[in-house]
């Protein structure tokens, strides 16, 4: 290996250059900015009336075509998301793809980050009990043994 | 090591969680069985206007008086061609009681097509061009045929989804009669 | 005539299966070791079972013999050779057939490798288990779901031949084969963790001998998911390769729990920790290739792949539900005795690395279990009706997913037992100088938003880390330094890495439009000229092809279709592809238009580096076959009946 691997001063330099570049990846993303990238986040997020479990982005089929259609528009009249969400979960009530975060839906969210959490939490519990040596107490009895032992092999 | 029991204390809440599991999964309907419920019962019909496949024109606003059945079909599609001629034979008998009218929205098929349906299986009834398919979108159509029942004043009474009859048809209308009076 | 020799075949399968059961467990119970050695007889009987009801399958498929049912219902005198052949796994009950098949192969190979040791407790009890897997899926094909019922047709009578969608890309013929062969093989550990569970025997042996199975299953289900993404992407039209669908889901949960296990069995080996758990994940992979048997054929969840709705749905929930009482009762009965009393030293080393591996995929095949059940479940409890889709997949798996190229950079590199910071500031140096040089070059390119940066960059970190890990080898070993497990599973990372920025590429930076083009029209996507040079249609007996000509950048011209089947007049989009290394242009004619002068509407899609996705999964395929060759450290096959002392002294370390 070679001389820098070695050294701290390589590491921090490198730490240094990460985090500059993923704070200006996270400042530059603006989000969906054109009208076009904005369709496709909501068309993603609804599900095709007529199609067998396909989102409206992924769908050729009428439907789906006629809502890329009304939610550009919509765009185009300046509505926010959330107003052409609304608008179409109002005319097709479970076409919403994302769950809701209250009440019964939102264990889908929660149920698998509080699982996360309570795995890892016990595994740290375990790790934590493992690092507290085993019960090594020496008896009276084992140092009669090993003093024995030393005997034998210096007569 | 003292005997521990832990992995039978695990396996007797996840067993107990996988048969709750297993019955949801044993009484859960096929998914085409579920049928939808409309949010636009009760509610103002969406508008229905525009050119119609014999070049005139139709408005939802303009029908004088009498309930409308919008039946939304398609020429490829087979429930619709079965339906058909049970449409056929409630708008003659309506239209001469002059107490409902039928008008058709065509989804996704082209005038050609549609032109060449009803003169091979009757009808003439005004039958609305959908082109970019706004029209279901307003009434949420998510597939064809469906149909709803319009009152005289406006609101949606029904929803029916898959094929109509004759029969079926007569008796919503009945009900939508005994409820609007 | 095929319909009695195919009849014929599956009651010569179901009758040796459940005959070989009840003659193994007969022997076992007295004690007579002759009847065990039968096993393998019984074996083989199933296997010719399978194979001739396959083989009056293909005869009826080929010689559009309509008298059996399934041909009626699904073959046709139009559809060509190939898709003739690969008709008989288009529908449900043909692709149960196939299964069977499989799993008779499994089930006889296994007794012929064993068959010096068919009197081994664990081994007849494997043998128990895979021929009762037999019974149930023979039993299907007797039963409800049978291929060869008779009809009889009128002459002159031509089928509807199979689902255009299914005889429109030359794929089909291969992944779904590819899959069965990856979900089926899993019984094989499966039937040899049940063995270890009830014979409670503790050793390792087990684990030894079926690794290279494991390898195998999961390296065909590894490649029958690519297949089944590529096929996706070539033929549904709507530009993409992964819709979390339910039937998807289904074939990436058993991958998942069987990508934890081929981790977490390493500890095992080396550590004997683990023993339970691993037992465990062999039998929730099992139990999730049934389940997702079941909910892709029973008609309960929507999915584009989903087989039409059938009678099989409570069969198959049957067989998870026993597989499920029966594994979990078994863990719960026998898991105490099976455990060892190891510890891990410390979380910094390869053990813990493996460790929190495993925790990584099973919170990763809880999340996707639970969003495609969830709907169910919710409406079973409050009547609500909701979806899960893409939004929630993407948002809950994509921590998980960055979470585990960390890992894949870190683990490589560490020590069993212990690490130091100075070994690990010297062996994550380079792969760390990669990562951070991914992330400066896609930072100034233009590449924009954290989590697609951050993928390229710990892509970049863990391919770093493989690569160090293949170069070491390499100049020490010569060739064998990509041969051998670690070898060859530093290659299945690379493969791993390539997907994964792929993945994120085509995610993150994809593009699309409708344009509505008349002849002679020029548009400029991105940075792709497009030119619309006419309409041309073509007729065959089968279907109307109407094809707009596009010319991509000047070059090749591109035919995005509209396909009208004659029969059933059921018409399918056929997308074209321009594809490159950097860069995919995906064409759908979206209108057909009336009058040959009329503007189309194509739609176009584009998504970057998507072919490195395939790329991904060709390399992670050549990877597992290199890990199946034994390495150079390769330890000799234990016996299974030896007991193996692999206790380490305590504080050895």
């Amino acid at each position: 290996m070679s001389d820098p691997s070695r050294a701290r001063w390589p590491w921090l330099l490198l730490v240094a250059l990460l985090v500059g570049g993923l704070a200006v990846a996270t400042i530059g993303d603006t989000g969906p900015q054109t009208s076009a990238e904005r369709a496709r986040g909501l068309a993603e997020g609804i599900k095709c009336p007529t199609c067998q479990g396909q989102s409206v982005a992924d769908s050729n089929a009428t439907a789906a075509r006629s809502i890329r259609t009304e939610i550009t528009r919509r765009i185009e009249v300046g509505q926010s998301d959330d107003e052409i969400r609304a608008y179409i979960v109002g005319l097709y009530p479970d076409s919403s793809l994302t769950p809701p975060r209250t009440g019964v839906a939102g264990l889908v969210w929660f149920l698998p980050v509080a699982l996360f959490v309570a795995a890892v939490g016990g595994l740290v519990a375990v790790f934590r009990s493992w690092r507290t040596p085993p019960d090594l107490s020496v008896s009276e009895a084992d140092r009669d043994l090993v003093e024995q032992a030393h005997r034998a092999a210096r007569s | 090591m003292k005997a521990s029991r832990l992995a039978a204390w695990i396996a007797i809440p996840v067993l107990f969680a996988m048969l709750g599991f297993i019955f949801v999964l044993a009484t859960s309907e096929a998914s085409g069985s579920r049928t939808v419920q409309s949010p636009l019962l009760g509610r103002q019909a969406p508008a229905i206007a525009g050119d119609t496949v014999d070049v005139s024109s139709y408005d939802l606003a303009d029908a004088s008086g009498g309930f409308v059945v919008v039946n939304f079909f398609a020429t490829w599609c087979v429930p619709c061609v079965r339906e058909h001629p049970e449409l056929v034979n409630f708008e003659q008998r309506h239209r001469a009681a002059g107490d409902a009218s039928v008008v058709s929205v065509v989804y996704d098929a082209s005038t050609e097509s549609v032109k060449e349906f009803f003169a091979e299986n009757g009808g003439d009834w005004p039958v609305v061009e959908d082109p970019v398919g706004r029209i279901a979108l307003d009434y949420g159509v998510s597939g064809v045929p469906e149909s709803y029942v319009i009152a005289p004043d406006g609101t949606v009474v029904t929803k029916l989804v898959g094929g109509v009859t004759a029969t079926g048809l007569d008796q919503v209308l009945a009900e939508a009669k005994a409820a609007f009076e | 005539m095929n319909a009695t020799l195919g009849s014929a075949g599956v009651i010569l399968g179901l009758v040796s299966c459940a005959t070989g059961v009840a003659t193994i467990v007969v022997g076992l119970r007295r004690g007579r070791p002759a009847l065990l050695r039968t096993g393998r007889t019984y074996a083989f009987m199933a296997l010719g079972g399978a194979l001739l009801a396959t083989f009056a399958m293909e005869r009826a498929l080929i010689t559009r013999d309509f008298s059996v049912g399934f041909v009626a219902e699904n073959g046709s005198s139009r559809t060509p050779a190939l898709f003739n052949v690969a008709t008989m796994w288009s529908a449900l009950e043909g692709s149960i057939l196939l299964w069977g098949l499989i799993l008779a192969g499994y089930t006889a190979l296994i007794a012929q490798k064993f068959r010096d040791r068919l009197d081994d407790q664990l081994v007849a009890w494997a043998l128990i288990t895979m021929l009762s897997v037999g019974v149930f899926f023979f039993a299907l094909m007797a039963g409800p779901a049978n291929p060869f019922n008779s009809v009889t047709v009128a002459a002159g009578y031509d089928g509807p031949g199979p689902n255009p969608l299914l005889q429109n890309h030359p794929l089909m013929a291969f992944h779904p084969p590819m899959l069965y062969l990856g979900y089926v093989g899993f019984t094989v550990p499966f039937a040899f963790a049940v063995g270890a569970l009830v014979t409670g025997r503790v050793g390792e042996g087990w684990l030894m001998v079926t690794r290279r199975w494991t390898l195998f299953a999961w390296g065909f289900l590894t490649f029958g998911i690519v297949l089944g993404a590529w096929w996706s992407y070539e033929v549904l039209g709507w530009g993409g390769y992964w819709a979390w669908d339910a039937v998807e889901n289904a074939s990436l949960l058993p991958w998942l729990t069987g990508t934890a296990y081929i981790h977490s069995v390493m500890v095992q080996e080396r550590r004997g920790m683990l023993r339970v758990w691993n037992l465990s994940l062999l039998c929730a992979t099992f139990a999730l290739t049934i389940l997702g048997t079941f909910l892709t054929r029973s008609g309960v969840i929507d999915s584009v792949h989903a087989f039409s709705e059938s009678q099989i749905g409570p069969w198959l929930l049957s067989m998870f539900a026993a597989v499920v009482v029966l594994t979990v009762g078994l863990i719960g009965w026998r898991g105490d005795r099976l455990r060892a009393p190891g510890r891990i030293d410390s979380p910094v080393s390869r053990e813990g690395a493996f460790l929190a591996n495993n925790v990584l995929f099973a919170a990763f095949a809880f999340v996707v279990l639970l969003g495609t059940v969830f709907p169910l479940v919710v409406e079973a409890v409050s009547d609500e009706r909701l979806s899960v889709g893409v939004p929630y997949f993407n948002r809950m798996t994509m921590p998980i997913g960055l979470l585990l190229l960390f890992l894949m950079a870190v683990a490589p590199v560490l020590p069993w037992r212990k690490a130091s910071e100075e070994l690990l500031r010297v062996r994550l140096f380079w792969p760390m100088v990669a990562g951070v040089a991914a992330v400066m070059a896609t930072v100034v390119t233009g590449s924009r938003g954290l989590a697609p940066v951050l993928a390229f960059g710990l892509g970049a970190f863990a391919g770093g880390a493989a690569l160090r890990q293949i170069v070491l080898a390499t100049r020490r070993q010569g060739w064998r330094g990509l041969v051998g497990r670690t070898n060859g599973g530093m290659i299945v990372h690379l493969g791993v890495v390539l997907i994964a920025i792929a993945f994120a590429a085509s995610q993150s930076y994809v593009t699309e439009t409708e344009l509505r083009l008349s002849e002679g029209d020029v548009a400029t996507v991105g940075s792709h000229t497009l030119v619309y040079e006419g309409i041309e249609i073509t007729d065959d007996a089968e279907k109307t092809t109407t094809a707009a000509l596009v010319r991509v950048d000047g070059g090749k011209v591109y035919r995005p279709a509209i396909e009208l089947f004659a029969f059933g007049g059921q018409s399918i989009g056929t997308p074209s592809v321009s594809t490159s290394l950097v860069e995919d242009v995906y064409l759908t004619l979206l209108e057909q238009p009336e009058n040959a002068d009329d503007p189309v509407v194509i739609r176009v899609v584009l998504q970057p580096l998507v072919t490195w996705l395939w790329i991904g999964g060709g390399l992670m395929a050549v990877g597992t076959a290199l890990a199946a060759f034994p390495g150079r450290r390769r330890r000799p096959t234990q016996p299974t009946s030896e007991i193996v002392h692999e206790r380490e002294p305590v504080g050895a370390a």
